[in-house]
């Protein structure tokens, strides 16, 4: 491969192109769909790749494991602003301002029964029916068994039917 | 609602949110950007990792440093004098003790080696 990343002989730079819009997709969705945030999440596990911090040895398919590097890196930011807001708040400062308000959502109803599910539900269903990845690759993101992952998808969508029904009903 | 109908919806609205998603920056930038940060020197540890080391070496030098000589223990010049004429011979506490000069010779005292041993025999006037 001539163009295989030096720290990381198994990506190469072709691969990591083509799946670059996707993980930019990706990366809006763990950030609510805050431009910024999701650009230094991205040039994050980037930086991971290239250095070889992570290293892709061919256990799932490259756009499940950059995935899965880019919900990681995800998690450690948003802990790291959640220290920060909490630091500034005791410390009397002014917080950050939060993240800008994600787009009008077309379906309200479902984004507010989406909102009400546990992360890693509502992680599952956007790699699902957002990424486009089958329940199995969707356990290898999330680091989870396929047994798991497959129970959180059924109870997520269980959840969500029962909250859209209960407001048809209302 | 049956399953199929909740999946559809549920394509339906990531489907739209993906559609008024702004447009993603350009690979090619972000990747020379990771580069150039992956060739950079690492920073020098934090601070907390010089401490241990500079901790020791304030240590070894503190226990390496020489004591000075306790002046409280040697005996006053009547104490001295006394014993000898006693008949005893003062000994220094220490033998790390060595007297920095001789009495004088018309004071007739004994001179003192290593130890405060007395090297003469005292003679009175």
């Amino acid at each position: 491969m001539h163009d295989a990343l030096e720290n990381n002989p198994a990506v190469s730079r072709r691969a990591l192109e083509e799946h670059h819009d996707a993980c930019f997709a990706w990366a809006l969705l763990l950030t609510d769909h805050d431009r910024t945030a999701a650009e230094d999440v991205l040039q994050q596990a980037y930086l991971l790749v290239v250095s070889g911090r992570a290293r892709f040895r061919e256990r799932s398919t490259l756009k499940t494991w950059l995935f899965g590097v880019l919900r990681n890196v995800s998690r450690r930011a948003q802990r790291r602003r959640r220290l920060d807001r909490l630091l500034a708040l005791r410390l009397g400062a002014d917080p950050v301002a939060e993240a800008v308000a994600p787009p009008e959502p077309a379906d309200p109803r479902l984004q507010a029964a989406l909102g009400s599910l546990p992360s890693r539900q509502r992680e599952l269903l956007g790699l699902v029916f957002f990424a486009d990845l089958s329940v199995e690759q969707a356990a290898g993101v999330l680091g989870v068994g396929v047994g798991t992952a497959r129970t959180h998808y059924h109870r997520a969508k269980q959840t969500l039917r029962r909250l859209l029904e209960v407001d048809d009903d209302g | 609602m049956t399953d199929e109908e909740l999946e559809r919806r549920l394509r339906r609205h990531y489907a739209e949110r993906r559609a008024g998603e702004p447009e993603a920056p350009s690979f090619r930038t972000m990747l020379a950007q990771a580069e150039r940060q992956a060739v950079r020197p690492r920073r020098l540890p934090t601070t907390g990792v010089w401490l241990i080391p500079a901790a020791a070496a304030l240590a070894a030098v503190w226990l390496w440093w020489p004591r000075p000589v306790q002046i409280d223990a040697l005996p006053s010049q009547e104490v001295l004098l006394a014993e000898l004429t006693s008949g005893t011979s003062w000994q220094a506490p220490s033998d790390r003790w060595l007297p920095a000069a001789q009495p004088p010779a018309y004071l007739g005292l004994p001179r003192l080696g290593a130890g405060g041993s007395v090297l003469e025999p005292l003679e009175l006037p």
